[in-house]
């Protein structure tokens, strides 16, 4: 866990942008007693938000779509992870019907 | 792939500032491994561009690498580790709001896609982390341990206690803590640890202190005398006319690390005469001419 004083300084960003992130809702930390506390991926996805900003010029809007269209993308890629340990887990005969299916572009 | 910065960046040397800037924000919005989380190359590629613009993007750096004062690698940043894309598995901010729709009309999606647990995007929230202390005795925590918790709501726990376990240390249960809200995962369970104080060991880091009482002859004669540490009664050599304050090291017998190493122990003697007054001795003492002579306060002012 990552203390607020701590995450400002890892994520080279001030505390003003940090309030704003957080009042915008692109960054969730959890209450742990009075303070806030950050994890390992809040502070990558605070990289992620200074590096749209300062690297790639984006506004504050354009911030918010690309982190709408980017947490999409994320809940695809974790479901498509989910689908692809589900059908590697099938028999070997059912998977083996699943690859020809795909392969033909078939769909049901 | 080329190493300088201008043709890494597509600009020419005569290019303005502005310029500069522009072409790397363009590559940048192309190449962050953010924007592209399944395409591996693309963080290679971004670090490149990344480091040409730390170099061309400042004025100076750009006029000293244009006078061949230093080279394309000496501007290199310290490069971030990870990205947020590393973060595979359970994403906390991942949405359903790009597959929802698909999940209603087909029974199998929807068992696939865990229509249970994501409903709308952030619905599905990961319940809150519970806090508890847990008391441990000092060798415990040195040593390692396991240890039964009561949580909150009635159940146990065990707590496996690491060695090396400091004071004040949170230890992190995955998954114990309050149930999640609409099938996301559970909070986590943080324990934070007091440690006892022991009657003869204190720590320092990985290492322990302590005083070893020796008699007055094996102070003067030397001789090997057992040492209690907390890995276990160890012979120490004492040398030959130790006195009181004299530190032996017993290298490796001090606080486990993690990496399986230990720290060590260090075992402060303390000359300790016989429980009672030695006829002997005090015979001795008295026609001790040396002894008389020696002020141990030479230099004490005050």
């Amino acid at each position: 866990m990552i203390e607020f004083r701590e995450f400002l300084l890892r994520a080279r960003i001030d505390a003003a942008s940090l309030e704003a992130w957080i009042e915008a809702g692109w960054l969730r930390p959890r209450q742990a007693g009075p303070e806030r506390v950050f994890s390992e991926l809040d502070l990558a996805r605070a990289w992620l938000i200074r590096d749209l900003r300062d690297s790639m010029g984006v506004n504050e809007e354009g911030i918010a779509v690309a982190l709408r269209l980017l947490d999409q993308m994320h809940g695809l890629r974790q479901a498509m992870r989910r689908l692809g340990a589900a059908l590697h887990a099938l028999p070997e005969p059912l998977r083996q019907e699943v690859l020809a299916r795909l392969r033909d572009g078939e769909t049901p | 792939m080329s190493t300088n910065p201008y043709e890494i960046l597509g600009v020419t040397p005569e290019a303005t500032q502005d310029e500069i800037r522009k072409a790397y924000r363009r590559l940048a919005r192309t190449l962050h491994p953010d924007l592209n989380p399944g395409d591996r190359t693309a963080e290679e590629r971004f670090k490149q561009v990344s480091a040409a613009y730390d170099l061309l993007g400042d004025p100076e750096k750009r006029a000293r690498f244009d006078r061949g004062e230093i080279d394309a690698s000496g501007a290199e940043r310290p490069q971030q580790t990870h990205f947020y894309r590393d973060f595979a598995g359970a994403h906390p901010y991942a949405s359903d709001a790009g597959f929802a729709d698909l999940t209603d009309a087909d029974d199998l999606l929807a068992e696939l896609f865990g229509r249970a647990g994501m409903r709308g995007a952030g619905m599905r929230m990961r319940g809150g982390d519970l806090h508890g202390r847990l008391a441990l005795g000092f060798l415990e925590a040195v040593n390692g341990t396991t240890k039964r918790l009561t949580l909150p709501d009635g159940s146990t726990a065990d707590v496996t206690v690491p060695p090396g376990t400091r004071d004040g240390q949170v230890l992190r249960l995955r998954g114990k803590g309050a149930a999640g809200l609409g099938g996301g995962p559970p909070g986590d369970l943080l324990v934070e640890v007091q440690v006892a104080s022991h009657p003869y060991f204190t720590r320092q880091g990985d290492d322990i202190h302590f005083d070893l009482p020796v008699s007055l002859s094996e102070a003067v004669l030397g001789g090997r005398v057992e040492a209690p540490t907390p890995a276990g009664r160890v012979a120490v050599t004492v040398p030959k006319g130790s006195n009181t304050g004299t530190v032996l090291r017993l290298r490796g017998r001090g606080v486990p690390r993690p990496d399986g190493s230990r720290g060590d122990a260090y075992a402060t003697l303390r000359i300790v005469l016989p429980d009672r007054p030695d006829p002997e001795l005090e015979a001795f003492a008295a026609r001790w001419e040396a002894g008389k002579a020696q002020n141990p306060r030479a230099g004490m002012e005050g």
